[in-house]
């Protein structure tokens, strides 16, 4: 049913040459390229990756140096772009996670000056922002900032304000949100706990309502429920996988979200992984050119996000056994740090 | 057209050993004006248009915005209604563009802050154009719930009969089920008795027409919990929706067994908790773990 071999072609190829549909997806290259190294981490099969330490040259001239701070650009599209040339959190986060995959020590950065940019990011009301003093802010961002610092083996500064600022996104169904007031959504969850994770203060009994959250993300269709077969948004093919939002589609990614948001509470092991991956395996994956799709519309080609999570989840889960472990909290594979 | 010829870098987009993209020459072309122009921080007219072309390729270029942002407020005699006017015909055509609705109100806190005006009715039918594509949007209900806080719209006949069109379209809408609550108790911690009885009827109103979905369950728990009521008061409800022989829904048993966990009968909840592993076989474990939770 699974082979690991197709995946390991799909994210050497996606590593490879892009089509220029991907053009829109430029800024996000370092992204991209994360995908596919940790997946190929994951897959044990970093070895059929030639030439480690060209890519790891490569990462440390996306560095951008300021006088008192630095971090990674988004990729070239920034480079001679003048004052508009900056670090950016996700680009600096993916960059040190690939950087960590790759076996490199990270001796080249001054840690201080990249714990420096983290700071400078950070907003009165204790979230972050993508580059200092722009930008919206969020969750995702919380999550970068303390996964920086996590990487660096510096000290999550202050995080009293962060720590407000996560329970403030709390939504009344259990799940965290985009900010106070916004609808709850399980990647956002993830990223709230496990920021909270990384500064050392997630208590799994305080977030009983985000279990229960959780836990109801993943899609069941029966007897009892048969009327919610009307919505616009059901599948009965979604038996097994996760929505991100109430009584919205399962998604692979969210599969993902899920389980390792709640194993981050200690508590993956209550859903039913068996009906997960049977939904992975029979409606997201992509058999013959590897990877996952997004949901299993037929009109869908596997992206590298999508497949991406969709190996990683099946590492939490261990279901496969040619599959290593994740360290949840990092999204790298276990032991890397 | 505008003519950029004396801007334009060499090499803008170097190869790399990883993700190297196939990019077309006319991208090559826009990246090579947008950075002459970045580069020299360029304020005018022909820039406007080109972060136009960059946002409309690469929407996710995070100081393209900034750029704009910069050029608007330096222009001379720029009309900012009439960025306003852009920022609904970008998000229109490029739904998935979800940066523009952040731009959005960075525009919008551009013009109060000169004195300047802003017509809800415009924001209302850039809302409902969008709403109508996707009723779902994340970030266009984001951006729904900044207005309402911004221009304190907490209670206000718009935003409650907004909210109450999409159910009546789709009650299993749960991005309006959630803004309807922001709107009621975002600013406030209580709710005077006269809403509160509406409101509760309202959402019993939405349970009887579908009484599986779970939105409107999570809804009526939702107010319970935030003006700390006793959900004990719900099990006249919860009893209605757990009839096996009639009309029953998963979410009743779920919430009558959280009553009963409140209430301290114990055998009760195992009770309901077993018959939720039986009939929610996908929470099996999940039901088992409440189950363990109460000894």
């Amino acid at each position: 049913m699974f082979d690991p071999s197709v995946h390991v072609k799909y994210f050497i190829r996606c590593l490879g040459l892009l089509p220029s549909r991907y053009e829109s997806e430029d800024s996000n290259r370092l992204a991209l390229t994360y995908f596919c190294i940790c997946a190929l981490d994951l897959l044990n099969a970093l070895n059929q990756l030639p030439e480690k330490e060209t890519i790891i040259d490569w990462i440390y001239t996306q560095l951008v140096e300021e006088s008192d701070h630095c971090g990674f650009r988004g990729s070239d599209i920034y480079r001679d772009c003048g004052s508009y040339d900056v670090a950016n959190l996700a680009a600096t986060g993916f960059a040190l996670q690939i950087l960590v995959s790759l076996g490199d020590d990270l001796e080249r950065l001054d840690k201080d000056k990249v714990s420096r940019f983290v700071d400078l990011c950070q907003r009165p009301n204790g979230s972050f922002s993508p580059i200092v003093g722009f930008g919206e802010d969020d969750l995702r961002y919380c999550m970068l900032a303390m996964m920086i610092k996590r990487l660096l083996r510096v000290d999550p500064t202050d995080s009293s304000k962060l720590i407000e600022y996560i329970h403030s996104t709390l939504a009344f169904d259990g799940g965290l949100s985009m900010n106070e007031g916004a609808e709850s959504h399980a990647g956002l969850t993830y990223c709230g706990l496990s920021a909270l994770k990384l500064a050392g203060k997630l208590e799994p009994r305080d977030w009983v309502s985000t279990i229960d959250f959780l836990v109801h993300r993943q899609v069941q269709f029966n007897i009892h429920n048969e009327p919610e077969l009307q919505n616009d948004y059901a599948d009965p093919d979604d038996f097994g996988g996760f929505n991100g939002r109430e009584n919205k589609y399962a998604d692979t990614c969210y599969a993902f979200w899920c389980v390792a948001a709640l194993e981050l509470l200690n508590e993956s092991k209550l859903v039913d992984r068996d009906a997960m991956i049977r939904f992975l395996l029979s409606q997201t994956l992509s058999r013959i050119t590897g990877g996952f799709t997004k949901t299993n519309s037929p009109d869908e080609i596997p992206d590298p996000f999508h497949s991406f999570l969709g190996i990683a989840v099946l590492g939490i889960v261990n279901q496969e056994k040619t599959i290593a472990n994740v360290d949840v909290a990092v999204v790298l594979r276990k032991n890397r740090l | 057209m505008y003519d950029y010829s004396d801007v334009m870098v060499d090499e803008p987009l170097r190869p790399s050993p990883v993700c190297q993209i196939l990019y077309t020459d006319e991208f090559k072309e826009l990246i090579s004006i947008a950075k002459g122009l970045m580069q020299k921080d360029e304020h005018s007219e022909r820039a406007l248009a080109l972060t136009e072309r960059v946002i409309k390729k690469v929407a996710a270029h995070y100081t393209i915005w900034s750029y704009r942002f910069n050029i608007v407020q330096d222009l001379e005699g720029f009309d900012l209604q009439k960025e306003l006017d852009w920022c609904a015909q970008i998000a229109l055509n490029n739904p998935k563009n979800y940066q523009i609705w952040h731009y959005r109100s960075l525009i919008i806190e551009l013009i109060l802050k000169r004195k300047g005006t802003i017509p809800l009715e415009n924001e209302y039918s850039i809302l409902k154009q969008m709403l109508d594509q996707d009723s779902k949007n994340y970030h266009v209900w984001s951006y729904r719930r900044w207005l309402v806080e911004k221009f304190d719209l907490f209670r206000t006949d718009s935003e409650l009969s907004y909210t109450e069109e999409m159910l009546a379209a789709d009650v299993r809408n749960n991005s309006a089920w959630n803004h309807r609550f922001y709107v009621l108790l975002g600013n406030k911690k209580g709710l005077p008795d006269n809403l509160l009885n509406k409101e509760l009827e309202f959402v019993q109103d939405k349970i009887r027409l579908a009484p599986t979905n779970p939105s409107s369950w999570n809804y009526i728990k939702g107010i319970y919990f935030k003006l700390g009521m006793d959900i004990s008061n719900l099990e006249p409800l919860a009893t209605t929706y757990t009839d096996l022989k009639a009309i029953y829904s998963l979410f009743a048993f779920e919430l009558l067994a959280e009553i009963s966990v409140k209430q301290h009968k114990s055998e009760k909840a195992v009770e309901l908790y077993t018959l939720l592993q039986d009939m929610d076989g996908i929470r099996k474990r999940y039901w088992q773990w409440k189950i363990d939770q109460l000894a």
